[in-house]
């Protein structure tokens, strides 16, 4: 909109209440139709910019704040902390070691082997440091790139999502992937709330990821968004097997977060356990620690540490760029390539649902 | 905040719990995703190591948001910067709990996308003088510019964006 009137500049001043000589302008408007059309424009623009509302902060925002601020006033800062951690990052190393040197003698006999925490986190998170340094400027990861297949793509960027909006700890860069690869998916979002090309499998996982992401980083999916992507899935057309667990969970975890619109019964994540974890199979080995997660007792705990000692040693350890990544060995590795082993078993590692 | 800047831990709180919204929204508004209230947090980490530079001279909320300015500049310039986002399709969480009018979502998320399109002068100036309601020359002495280069920034804001949004 131009207006020919040199007054109508101070519209906007005007409607904020920052014009210095307001009751002049308010007497030119009367008999400036530009000024009048102006100030009117003004106030619907700063009307509409209105309507976005605030952001609600995590409950214990206040507690977090005040607990820095009581460190800064007793005068503890990051250099006061540096002995203690490198006491402790040394003790965790031998740690680590020992357990590392004993799984590697033992592991080949022995499947109930427990593997020592700080191992499987350093694995999360080079698996985690893996979709960083591979993905794509926009936020996407190339299937065929890393030996999938192209039908796939998109779901072989949700799961990367999944897998590091689950991760136990996540540094900034991690996250930031994460932002990426959100505003990637969410382009995709049709007007029916479907995301990817719509198949109930790209929708299940992707709405899965968002799901995750929006409770991980309050703020960084659009709720709209999320409502439009449960709603899709209560109201997708008979799922497939390959998509029916992905949508078990997606759903369980909407109805757990509050979305009226998910079913509130209980959704069995049906599997066939794994009765040998030497038959490499991801997503066997994602649908069974998930399983097991969800009841935990000895029995159960010795499991999941078998599986996830088995996983370890499966991780690539190398200079090249396929380090922290998993080789995608297994019947799905032709379809799925290594964003899929290395989502699902780093997945497997994880301790959240 | 005089009171916070002699030491009282109470004084200091009761900022906290009166500004901890406002700041993680001011953050919101200026393009953070996830980590909003890190930056909020830093920034009131800041406020208390600087507390006694406090001037009752100069309005506390300019001397808060100065602070928040610059928390937001440093984190542009640190190495593990985030790669800059597509913000056309950023919008508030909270939209669907707070709008049940699809026609009111749809509007708050164009403006979101508008918003997202500005300059990073132009959008801090509608960032702050809009949302956090500060008066043009609480802008101006936050960012440390002429009052009149606040009118001009804000004329040159409100009208990419009424184009922008037009569009829509």
């Amino acid at each position: 909109m131009s207006n020919s009137c040199h007054r109508s500049e101070d519209a906007c001043a005007y409607v904020s209440g920052d014009l210095a000589d307001s009751e002049n302008f308010a007497r030119h408007i009367a008999n400036c139709v530009d000024c009048q059309n102006a100030v009117e424009s003004a106030k619907g623009l700063v009307g509409k910019m209105r309507t976005v509302p605030e952001i609600e902060l995590t409950a214990d925002f206040a507690t977090r704040v005040s607990a820095r601020i009581a460190e800064e006033k007793s005068g503890i800062s990051f250099f006061a902390h540096w002995k203690p951690a490198l006491a402790i990052a040394a003790a965790c190393a031998l740690l680590a070691a020992w357990a590392y040197f004993n799984y590697d003698q033992e592991s080949q006999a022995n499947n109930s082997l427990a593997i020592a925490d700080g191992i499987v986190k350093e694995s999360q998170s080079r698996a985690l440091d893996w979709f960083v340094r591979t993905q794509g400027e926009d936020g996407s990861w190339n299937a065929e790139r890393w030996g999938g297949q192209q039908n796939y793509q998109f779901a072989l960027t949700a799961l990367p999502l999944l897998a590091l909006a689950t991760a136990d700890q996540s540094t900034l860069k991690q996250q930031a992937a994460a932002d990426r690869a959100i505003v990637h998916i969410l382009k995709s979002q049709r007007r029916n709330g479907r995301l990817g090309s719509g198949t109930p499998y790209d929708h299940s996982i992707a709405t899965l990821a968002l799901l995750h992401a929006g409770n991980r980083w309050p703020g960084s999916v659009p709720k709209i968004r999320l409502d439009a992507a449960v709603a899709a899935l209560n109201s997708s057309i008979r799922e497939d097997e390959a998509s029916a667990p992905w949508r078990a969970q997606a759903l369980k975890l909407a109805a757990s977060l509050g979305w009226k619109s998910a079913p509130q019964e209980e959704h069995p994540i049906r599997i066939k356990m794994v009765e040998n974890v030497r038959s490499l199979d991801f997503y066997n080995f994602y649908f069974t620690v998930t399983a097991l997660r969800s009841e935990p007792n000895p029995e159960t705990q010795s499991q999941l540490e078998a599986l996830r000692a088995r996983l370890v040693s499966q991780q690539v350890e190398s200079t090249d760029e396929e380090d922290g990544s998993w080789p995608p060995d297994d019947q799905w590795g032709r379809v799925g390539g290594r964003l899929y082993s290395t989502a699902l078993a780093s997945m497997s590692l994880h301790n959240r649902e | 905040m005089l009171k916070a800047a002699e030491g009282s831990q109470e004084a200091f709180a009761v900022i906290v719990v009166r500004h901890q919204k406002p700041l993680v929204n001011f953050f919101h508004r200026m393009g953070a995703i996830s980590d909003c209230e890190d930056l909020a947090q830093e920034t009131f980490v800041r406020l208390f190591r600087y507390r006694d530079r406090y001037k009752p001279v100069a309005k506390f909320t300019s001397f808060l948001y100065h602070i928040a300015r610059n928390v937001w500049a440093d984190r542009g310039r640190k190495a593990l910067r985030r790669e800059r986002l597509d913000t056309e399709l950023r919008c508030n969480a909270a939209i669907a709990q707070n709008l049940h009018e699809p026609e009111q979502a749809g509007a708050a998320l164009d403006v979101e996308a508008a918003l997202g399109k500005l300059s990073p002068k132009l959008r801090e100036v509608i960032v702050l003088n809009i949302y956090q309601g500060l008066r043009y020359q609480d802008v101006a002495d936050v960012l440390e510019i002429p009052l009149g280069t606040v009118k001009s920034r804000i004329n040159l804001a409100m009208a990419a964006l009424r184009e922008e949004i037009d569009e829509q």
